[in-house]
């Protein structure tokens, strides 16, 4: 007898919103690993380099890695310098994070750093971290 | 125990206010605290199966099967309480009935929001009342899912259920969690009422709202999903409980808002009584086809069983309170150990929808929760509801199992007494009958005396006679909601 059903309105601000396109910069490498995946379909991952780019979902660049293993692994090439990331397991392989009708995340999603979203995306606090000169991984666990 | 039937005046009188001050020995005072022992926590790894004592009587011939019950049964870490009574871990009891008396067992549904404030050690999970703590990992409804609401039996499993995420898999034989149901993967982790509605052929009905868009469930006997649907409210309201007739799915949307979208939820929702009750009538056909009636604004948390007439007119009954305010305050109140006597308290109702958009109420004067029918009937003509019934003023809940007969207005009452907890009791069918309520109602009380609970069961057509078997288990296991027997 009660009432969290509300609870869900919560959840109903979409999370995520990617496309896949590309760009580039040089300098660093940027390498993320992703493990505890399903084999199939792809992992999606946007790359920010301020707040105000995370907050808005206005990414620098973007990463795909496809999944044919429990570990998927991509690495792009970045100027040096702060970022944070936003990533889902595209398992259906449409392009797009699958929500339900309540438009509630039904695909895996993480951020940078592992960091958890609290009823939404992780913030740009828990999620930046630098990218140094060779060689920068962020290891993700979802 | 007592048996009693009296004039509604003096049944009143005695079960409520006054009468039960006059007569209450000095040691209900010291009782009075003891009822603390419902809102504890349980062993954290279960009960083990153990017997339970007789009392007196002997298990009725015909009457075997499993008692499936849920309810939360853990809220706090040391000083660290849980913000809300809803928001307790579900943990499963399991009364199994047998020619040789009565088994229990209990374990905790392992949902993820118990694994991971388990792990930390605290109350971390936002909820009904609850404050999310700064880490929390929420990433969709079924990680604050506490499955603690209610049980059903469906196929080979258990569904632990809640109301804002997936109904829970447990095995009905070792209680172990088998995880979140999915029903397709694009509709993961969408919500389950804890009522579900299951007919005489049955096919299973249950919903979810968000906002002032609802989605309705129609599975098969097994749990299969049939169909989906998002249907548009009439208001942002809630409900808990929900009726079934055979045409037809009734929605009392009751004019509690959530305002913003912000946890602890009970405390960020508004009440507007000016846009009342309004109960949406939907075809099971095609939910294109509804109908909105009008009550003035009223609160509840269960309805009984709907049935139509032959001129189409519909009836439900209900429990019905002025406010949510026990839904709102009384809960939070409950885990830390206080009660105001002056929130709790349901009359029985019969709503009437008639085919002239006319919607009347037929208030009875009885206290009434967890209403229970015979569920042969879902959706069918039928006249009698059993409640449990008269609030004490010195514990929350009942102490009093009744039936009330629409057609007739009789009554029928068993009291416990005043240190019982009575929680819901089930119709179970005799093999082979076909009247009305011919069978038993299976029910558990938390005695607070014995500080243990007990197993009654009652000829469901003659409460009055009181119990006609019981029997009293080792523990006193925190009080529950709702649950289902499987014959």
């Amino acid at each position: 007898m009660f009432k969290s059903q509300l609870i869900n309105v919560v959840f109903a601000a979409a999370l995520l919103g990617l496309t896949a396109t590309a760009a580039h910069a040089e300098t660093a490498s940027l390498t993320v690993v992703c493990d505890n995946l399903k084999p199939q379909g792809k992992v999606m991952i946007a790359i920010y380099d301020s707040q105000a780019g995370y907050d808005g979902d206005k990414a620098v660049s973007y990463a795909m890695a496809d999944v044919t293993s429990s570990q998927a692994k991509v690495t792009v090439e970045l100027a040096p310098g702060e970022y944070g990331l936003k990533m889902f397991h595209d398992i259906d392989g449409d392009g797009r994070m699958g929500m339900n009708p309540f438009g509630m995340p039904t695909e895996p999603f993480a951020f940078s750093n592992n960091a958890k979203g609290n009823m939404g995306p992780a913030t740009w606090d828990a999620a930046r971290f630098t990218v140094t000169a060779p060689e920068t991984t962020q290891n993700i666990a979802f | 125990m007592t048996n009693f039937d009296m004039s509604r005046r003096g049944l009143l009188g005695a079960l409520t206010g006054a009468g039960a001050a006059a007569f209450a020995p000095k040691s209900w005072a010291a009782a009075a605290a003891d009822w603390t022992i419902g809102v504890s926590n349980a062993p954290a790894e279960g009960y083990a199966d153990s017997a339970m004592m007789r009392l007196h009587g002997r298990m009725p011939a015909g009457l075997s099967g499993q008692l499936y019950r849920n309810g939360p049964a853990w809220f706090r870490y040391g000083d660290d309480i849980t913000g809300h009574w809803f928001d307790g871990d579900g943990m499963i009891q399991r009364y199994d009935l047998t020619g040789d008396g009565v088994r229990h067992s209990g374990k905790f549904v392992d949902t993820f929001k118990r694994r991971t404030e388990q792990a930390a050690g605290r109350i971390m999970m936002p909820g009904f009342g609850t404050k999310a703590a700064p880490d929390a990992p929420v990433s969709g409804p079924d990680d604050v899912n506490a499955a603690n609401t209610s049980v059903m039996r469906v196929g080979d499993e258990l569904w632990a259920l809640w109301e804002g995420g997936s109904p829970y898999r447990v095995d009905p034989h070792s209680l172990a969690t088998l995880g979140p149901k999915t029903f397709r993967d694009d509709l993961k982790g969408m919500a389950f009422l804890a009522h579900p509605k299951v007919e005489p052929s049955g096919r299973i009905w249950s919903a979810a709202f968000m906002g002032s868009r609802g989605w309705i469930w129609q599975l098969d006997a097994r749990g299969g999903l049939e169909r989906g649907e998002m249907i548009e409210l009439p208001l942002p309201g809630y409900t808990h409980d929900w009726a079934v007739t055979e045409r037809y799915l009734i929605f009392p949307m009751q004019p509690w808002v959530m305002e913003g979208m912000t946890v602890p939820i009970s405390e960020h929702m508004s009440w507007k009584p000016e846009q009342g009750l309004q109960i949406l009538v939907v075809d099971k056909n095609d939910f294109s086809k509804r109908r909105v009636y009008e009550l003035p604004a009223a609160f509840y948390f269960h309805t009984g069983d709907a049935w139509e007439d032959s001129d189409g007119t519909l009836h439900f009954d209900v429990c019905l309170t002025a406010t949510p305010e026990f839904g709102a305050k009384g809960g939070h109140d409950i885990v830390r150990g206080k009660f105001d006597s002056g929130t709790a308290g349901a009359d029985l109702v019969l709503v009437s929808l008639y085919p002239d958009g006319r919607a009347v109420t037929r208030p009875t004067g009885v206290s009434a929760e967890f209403p229970q029918t015979d569920r042969r009937r879902q959706g069918l003509r039928r006249d009698r509801v059993v409640h449990v019934h008269g609030e004490s003023k010195i514990h929350p809940g009942a102490r009093a199992l009744s039936l009330f007969d629409w057609k007739t207005g009789k009554r029928q009452v068993h009291d416990f007494g005043a240190d019982a907890m009575v929680e819901e009791a089930l119709f179970v069918p005799r093999p082979g009958g076909t009247e009305e309520l011919d069978g038993w109602m299976v029910g558990t009380v938390l005695d607070l005396k014995a500080k243990a609970t007990q197993l009654h069961v009652f000829d469901a057509r003659h409460l009055d006679d009181g119990p006609v078997a019981s029997w009293q288990g080792q523990h006193a296991t925190p009080l529950g909601f709702h649950g289902t027997f499987v014959s």
